[in-house]
């Protein structure tokens, strides 16, 4: 059965690693849909966290061809459950003096930040996952999204496990 | 005045000399002058002067496997390195041993489309097991050392280290370097798996005990491993049928009373019934290639499925295995030997006795004097010597060699298995001869193949090796117009060469000793004496072009369902 999954890749942060893994996925035809890249605690290091499509299978062969990177070091396929999954969104949003509080309002029940607020337009950060964050932006189309900017998902274990 | 300081070129060489490596096969250029320069007096490796920078990485290639050597090519910056890159591909794609050193542009220049600058590391990533750019000199120790052991250790493949020109010339002191290179390398995230699994050693060896109908399709990790021998003792023991995939070929005896020849696209009939058929495969060292398979779907729909493969993404790739073992082929079958005791399968392989003889493979009769390819095999099967080096180039002779031609000892056969590379054999043979100086290599090649690099002839004369050349001259493009007879209503496109220019002439040119043979009588007369010369030798076949390589599979069609069983379509 086809369904998104996240895999965590740490790797030693070499000149075109990321390069080399998205080169990966394309010679083989993985599909990604999201793509988080960042340093770790640990010197030297990248995780980048993937949002990739696919059953059980394709899931494994993408393990272990990941794996197969020779600077990459760790590959893991988080299961459903027990894992904290975040995103990360900024959004635009048109906005006019009437319509302002209405916005600033929705945005306090999704606990959102508002970062910036023009003559005509108004600018939210929201951190959640993926549905509410898709459900916040149902409630914008109203007023107009200007823009919107994500980072993908991040992943982690719950537990002292990697 | 003793020098007390050491340049990156001295370095990359001295590098590899103290790693064992004695041979290199290259092609100068400007990105790459400090490194000849160093070579002129650098007496520890002998380089060989290819005449196409394809012509060095085939060579590297060929001289890797036939001697299970790591082969190193050396080729300066842009079309230097983009003219390996074919080479590079064939290489990974067989798992082939090889260090490509390539020159860059200096430090300064890169990404500023210098002259001959590209991004040789970016254009092999996905055809390189990894690859280096140095950027520092007090890195290329290491890297060598690293790019050596990663390609023959675990699934052996090609590596590739881009040196700028700057970091050739740069010099650091001796001391240093000595330091340097005494350090060990850390390769965190690489630890290949050599000893099977206990646990699934077992269940391997529970499935064999039961099966009634087993049979071992060998690959190429039975050589790459050194595991014919073991094989050979497993298969005894078990009593059960091999058959071979292409680069198989060797790794068990053709001759064996076991052996079913090669299965697949153009396997032999027995071969593609007893996959079919079989209750057990016991994959070793294979990769379920489309060329082997069939149409997948279809492919040994009764069997359980042992998967032995040292690559753990092999495992369940293309065919889902019952048991993976993921390990060194050598320890693993030795393991198994020492579970099992002796098996019969007599019922089944009177069955496959019976395909054999129903099934042989046919010589086409002709009635005068011409000679039809498989005719020119057969002979070539009964002259050559048991422990001779085949390298064939790619097309219907490719597959005559693995049809006729008995490879009773490991690594006798050299050729492009996975990507097909035309313009492989004649560079794969001089590596191979080089590799191999007291062994026969032959090479069978086509018209058209022997074409695309057939400047690198004077090798054989510059280096005085005694290959000998087997032309198979059909005038056409065999195996592509055999595929437009077969599935285009022979509408016969772009595959005639009719126009083939003259290549005893062409031996000549080159200085060596060439001849045409035409009919049965010239061959019969002639080819035994030629092949016993202890110089290069070109034999130009004029055969007939109208012959194909029968059996064969349609595209998509399951193995058994093959065509021209009995040698006509």
């Amino acid at each position: 059965m086809t369904k998104t999954s996240e895999v965590l890749i740490i790797t030693k942060n070499t000149n075109g690693i990321v390069a080399r893994i998205m080169l990966l996925f394309n010679k083989r035809g993985y599909l990604v849909q999201k793509m988080t890249a960042g340093a770790t605690n640990k010197e030297g290091y990248a995780r980048l966290t993937l949002s990739v499509e696919g059953d059980e299978q394709i899931l494994h062969q993408i393990q272990k061809q990941v794996y197969k990177i020779i600077d990459v070091v760790k590959v893991k396929i988080f299961p459903e459950e027990n894992v904290l999954r975040r995103e990360l969104m900024l959004v635009k949003v048109n906005s006019s003096p009437g319509t302002r509080s209405q916005i600033i309002q929705i945005a306090d029940v999704y606990r959102g930040k508002i970062l910036d607020v023009a003559s005509n337009s108004i600018v939210i950060e929201l951190t959640g996952k993926v549905p509410k964050l898709r459900g916040f932006l149902e409630l914008m189309k109203e007023y107009g999204i200007l823009e919107v900017a994500k980072t993908g998902t991040l992943a982690m274990s719950r537990g002292e496990k990697i | 005045m003793e020098s007390k300081t050491i340049s990156g070129a001295k370095i990359l060489l001295e590098c590899l000399s103290r790693l064992g490596v004695t041979d290199m096969f290259g092609y100068p250029g400007g990105s790459v002058l400090k490194i000849y320069d160093e070579l002129y007096d650098f007496k520890k490796i002998k380089h060989y002067l290819a005449r196409h920078e394809q012509g060095a990485i085939h060579g590297a290639d060929g001289y890797a496997r036939s001697s299970g050597k790591v082969g190193v090519c050396l080729a300066t910056s842009g079309p230097g390195v983009t003219n390996i890159v074919t080479g590079i591909m064939t290489a990974h794609m067989d798992s082939v041993p090889l260090l490509a050193i390539t020159g860059q542009v200096q430090t300064a220049l890169l990404g500023t489309d210098s002259f001959q600058e590209t991004d040789i590391v970016g254009i092999t990533i996905p055809i390189t097991k990894t690859n280096y750019l140095v950027t520092n000199i007090r890195d290329l120790p290491r890297i060598i050392k690293e790019a050596y052991y990663l390609s023959k250790t675990g699934r052996p493949g090609p590596v590739l280290i881009d040196i700028p020109k700057d970091i050739q010339s740069t010099e650091i002191s001796l001391d240093e370097f000595e330091d340097l290179f005494k350090k060990d390398f850390i390769l965190e995230g690489y630890d290949p798996i050599y000893k099977g699994h206990a646990g699934q050693i077992k269940r391997a060896t529970e499935l064999i005990k039961s099966s009634k109908n087993p049979l071992i399709i060998s690959g190429a990790g039975i050589l790459k491993s050194g595991a014919s021998n073991e094989l050979l003792i497993f298969a005894e023991k078990i009593n059960c049928p091999v058959t071979c995939t292409f680069l198989g070929l060797g790794g068990f005896p053709s001759n064996h009373k076991l052996m079913l020849g090669m299965l697949g696209l153009h396997g032999t009939v027995p071969s593609n019934y007893a996959t079919k058929q079989a209750d057990l495969i016991i994959a070793a060292g294979i990769r379920f290639d489309e060329r082997v398979t069939g149409n997948i779907k279809e492919f040994c729909p009764n069997a359980k499925i042992i998967h032995i493969d040292i690559d753990p993404a092999e495992i369940d790739k293309n065919i889902v295995s019952n048991v993976p073992i993921v390990g060194d082929l050598n320890n693993v079958l030795n393991k198994l030997n020492d579970n099992l005791q002796n098996l019969a399968h007599e019922e089944w392989i009177d069955k496959i006795n019976t395909w054999k003889k129903e099934y042989p493979l046919i010589i086409p009769e002709n009635h005068d004097n011409s000679l039809v390819p498989q005719y020119v095999f057969n002979k070539l099967n009964t002259l050559l010597k048991e422990d001779t080096i085949i390298a064939t180039d790619v097309g219907q002779h490719q597959m005559w060699t693995a049809q006729f031609i008995n490879f009773n000892k490991p690594n006798t056969l050299i050729s492009s298995g996975g990507a097909g590379t035309m313009g492989f054999g004649l560079p794969a043979a001089i590596g191979a001869q080089i590799a191999n100086p007291n062994k026969n290599v032959v090479l069978i090649v086509g018209d058209g193949s022997i074409q695309m690099t057939i400047q690198e002839l004077i090798l054989l004369k510059e280096y005085n090796l005694p290959i000998k050349i087997i032309i198979i001259n059909n005038s056409c493009l065999g195996m592509v117009r055999q595929l437009q007879e077969v599935f285009n209503k022979k509408r016969y496109s772009q595959v005639d060469l009719t126009y083939n220019p003259d290549f005893v002439k062409i031996g000549e040119a080159y200085d060596i000793k060439s001849m045409k043979l035409s009919t049965k009588e010239d061959l019969n007369e002639n080819l035994e004496n030629l092949l016993n010369l202890n110089e290069p030798v070109l034999i130009e076949f004029v055969v007939d072009k109208n012959q194909n390589v029968l059996p064969m599979v349609p595209s998509n069609y399951s193995i058994d369902k093959m065509i021209g069983k009995k040698g006509v379509i």
